[in-house]
């Protein structure tokens, strides 16, 4: 996607996180932090030129689906790294700018949560919620002050 | 996890999702697949066709051998859904594709469907 995409796709994700409690809807509230996590962190690679931004979403990177020749259809593609799903694996962090290293760090440690906590039996704990709360804050703080340091879209 | 803490998760996760709607669709379509995989789980766990420490998370990791086993013992109809709620994800998840909202209804169909039946498979298992 491009920047304006990944911020839309911010502020739609933040609403419903908005409506969900912490501990009692943890899981889907964990997936709307790690997610809008995510866009941020992609909506700043894009604005540092670090990714390219165009039509193409992330499964299984660096397979992306983009819109196929007749309407409503897909295909599946190769593409460089454009959006990406997670913060894992060392071509992933060679590419990651050091002015995002906050941003990095935080969705690592949103990442060590998330199959315990999804799938696993983490107890859902207050202080469990806080610590995704830090996290989350500390991502979109450090990706949306690089996304306005940088002015949007780098371009392919 | 045992069978019956994947059930405990499937139920939690359906009860937030009755806090959100298909307008809400990038959560709705994730949350589906999160139950969708604790519902297969409960199942497959409570017949014996996988160990408790062998969970099913995605239907992409899934060998072509264990399509064929759990598709014969199970019906495939399980494996086919989280396929199918994995294949709408990039659009609709991490992309700004149209159609978001009806991809959660028919991701919230899918969602009811596999509860039914995972709780007959289970029961019927004993």
């Amino acid at each position: 996607m491009f920047v304006d995409g990944h911020l839309e796709k911010i502020e739609r994700i933040e609403r419903q996180r908005a409506t969900l409690d912490p501990i009692a809807d943890y899981e889907l509230w964990y997936f709307a932090s790690l997610m809008n996590g995510m866009h941020a962190m992609n909506a700043a690679l894009h604005a540092l030129g670090a990714t390219v931004a165009e039509d193409c979403f992330a499964h299984n990177v660096p397979v992306y689906v983009r819109a196929g020749a007749e309407p409503g259809t897909w295909e599946a593609v190769i593409r460089p790294f454009g959006d990406l799903e997670h913060v894992d694996g060392a071509d992933i962090m060679a590419i990651i700018p050091d002015a995002l290293a906050p941003a990095r760090d935080a969705l690592l440690e949103l990442e060590t949560v998330r199959d315990p906590g999804l799938r696993g039996d983490l107890e859902i704990t207050v202080a469990l919620a806080s610590k995704v709360e830090a996290a989350y804050g500390a991502c979109l703080a450090n990706a949306q002050a690089v996304i306005a340091k940088a002015g949007g879209d780098a371009g392919p | 996890m045992k069978a019956g803490g994947h059930r405990a998760k499937a139920e939690r996760i359906a009860r937030s999702l009755e806090k959100l709607s298909p307008e809400d669709w990038e959560i709705v379509i994730d949350g589906v697949m999160l139950a969708l995989t604790h519902w297969i789980n409960y199942a497959f766990h409570s017949v014996g066709l996988s160990a408790e420490t062998d969970d099913v998370m995605h239907a992409y990791f899934a060998t072509a051998f264990e399509r064929q086993h759990w598709g014969l013992a199970a019906g495939p109809e399980f494996l086919a859904a989280l396929e199918e709620i994995e294949t709408i994800r990039p659009q609709h998840v991490r992309g700004n594709a149209p159609t978001g909202e009806a991809a959660a209804t028919r991701a919230l169909a899918i969602l009811a469907d596999v509860r039914e039946r995972a709780l007959a498979k289970a029961t019927d298992n004993g």
